[in-house]
């Protein structure tokens, strides 16, 4: 699942799918690693981020006949569109599925080995390995990894020098590393 | 039932999109809010400056009879969505000055306008709501989503909230920063009409109630308590008489921003 050799940018390729339905393929395999690890990372289970993911690209194929390209990058378009369904999810308490509906598309039943696919592609194990790591480890590596702070922020936060956060989030990741080697991936 | 969910998305995505385009163009949809305007009639004038006339009577007699209630214009029935955010924060009721149009905001908007087609922000309706005391400016900027009127509130830094109408009447929007010099949070609340005090408790932190003006209210928490701020802050909200008229924990799940790229931080 991973970029497509299609030349097109995501603006053409979303401009296209109004007569080319084949080009939202293109824009689904380029995007979905992303979009399913976002709400992974947001979501306590692969179930519900998967829902969301879909929910997002169902969105953006019913936005399509309104997209009109741009030189900017459309992914931050689609990731904006994320972000509304995770916040719509957390308000509601549940995930909304109207765009699937009103593109008439069927249900997808999840199967263990579904699920699994989803934490595979999504990161799924590395989250669970994170979890599991010393609690200071963890704040560090999720802080700097995760959300992409900068050393002296989590520092502060943290109340430490920023050496001692560079020391955890090295020791969190070479811990992750060794059970992923041990598991044989 | 296949045991691969990502390729059967695929097929169903892609099946949806045939079944578009054999549908054929869908009408194109004209940016709100200037799908609502339309051409005046002289008789549809009359009308309006009638049921204009009808509005000002009523709210005369209200005001007679003291039922103005300190004047909470969000308890006033809005006929659009637009109206109803308008309705609840004073501050986007006031005329727009050259101030309000942030050059800097601006071309946050530009860059988010650009990348969605279904972003549509209310440039005549942004109002710059104050400046924090680390000088940052922080403006409201209305906007719709799917047609939904929403409000952004733009803090200077990396972070920026949002929220519909209803939620902001619930809750109200809290921004979040992480402040420099000194080291601490900085925390922007926007709050509809009615509050004039709130404040903000987080972890073992109890910091004292800021005063809201135009709509917003700015509180400095010291750096230690970020993490408690960020999970699990606890508002409350005050009316001019000192009662409290909201309190609820506003934690991470409430905060959403918008990004261009990955770095959107919470």
């Amino acid at each position: 699942m991973e970029g497509s050799p299609d030349p097109r940018t995501d603006g053409e390729l979303l401009a296209a799918t109004v007569t080319d339905p084949e080009a939202f393929a293109v824009f689904y395999r380029r995007h979905i690693r992303g979009v399913l690890s976002f709400f992974r990372r947001r979501a306590p289970s692969a179930e519900l981020a998967f829902d969301l993911t879909a929910e997002t690209f169902a969105a953006a194929l019913e936005a399509t006949p309104r997209y009109q390209p741009r030189p900017e990058p459309a992914r931050g378009w689609l990731y904006g569109t994320a972000w509304n369904k995770l916040h719509e999810t957390q308000r509601r308490g549940h995930a909304d599925d109207a765009a699937r509906r009103a593109l008439a598309m069927a249900p997808i039943e999840l199967t263990d080995a579904g699920i699994e696919r989803i934490e595979v592609l999504a990161g799924g194990r590395v989250l669970r390995l994170l979890a599991a790591l010393p609690a200071d480890q963890r704040d560090a590596v999720r802080a700097r990894v995760l959300d992409e702070r900068p050393y002296d922020e989590i520092a502060a936060e943290l109340r430490c020098s920023e050496s001692v956060v560079r020391k955890r989030v090295s020791r969190g990741v070479q811990s992750i590393r060794a059970r992923l080697k041990e598991a044989g991936l | 039932v296949s045991d691969d969910p990502i390729a059967l998305l695929e097929r169903e995505l892609v099946s949806a999109a045939r079944r578009r385009a054999a549908a054929g163009p869908v009408p194109v949809v004209l940016p709100w809010p200037r799908a609502r305007r339309r051409r005046i009639r002289v008789g549809d004038a009359l009308s309006a400056a009638a049921a204009a006339g009808a509005v000002i009577v009523a709210l005369g007699a209200l005001a007679l009879l003291g039922g103005g209630g300190g004047g909470h214009p969000a308890s006033i029935a809005a006929a659009t969505p637009r109206d109803k955010l308008v309705a609840t924060l004073a501050v986007l009721r006031r005329p727009q000055t050259a101030a309000d149009r942030d050059p800097a905001t601006l071309r946050q908007i530009a860059r988010l306008d650009a990348s969605s087609a279904a972003f549509r922000p209310d440039i005549a309706g942004m109002r710059l709501a104050g400046i924090t005391p680390w000088g940052e400016k922080v403006v409201l900027v209305p906007f719709a989503v799917d047609r939904t009127p929403q409000l952004l509130v733009f803090t200077g830094g990396p972070l920026w909230g949002a929220a519909a109408t209803s939620r902001i009447r619930a809750r109200g929007i809290m921004a979040v920063e992480t402040l420099r010099q000194p080291a601490g949070v900085g925390v922007v609340l926007v709050v509809p009409d009615g509050v004039a005090r709130v404040s903000l408790a987080a972890g073992a932190q109890r910091l004292a109630p800021a005063a809201v003006r135009d709509n917003i209210a700015v509180l400095r928490v010291p750096a230690g308590a970020a993490a408690e701020l960020r999970a699990a802050a606890r508002v409350t909200w005050y009316g001019p008489g000192g009662a409290v008229v909201g309190a609820f924990r506003y934690g991470d799940a409430a905060q959403v921003c918008f990004t261009l790229g990955s770095s959107c931080r919470r």
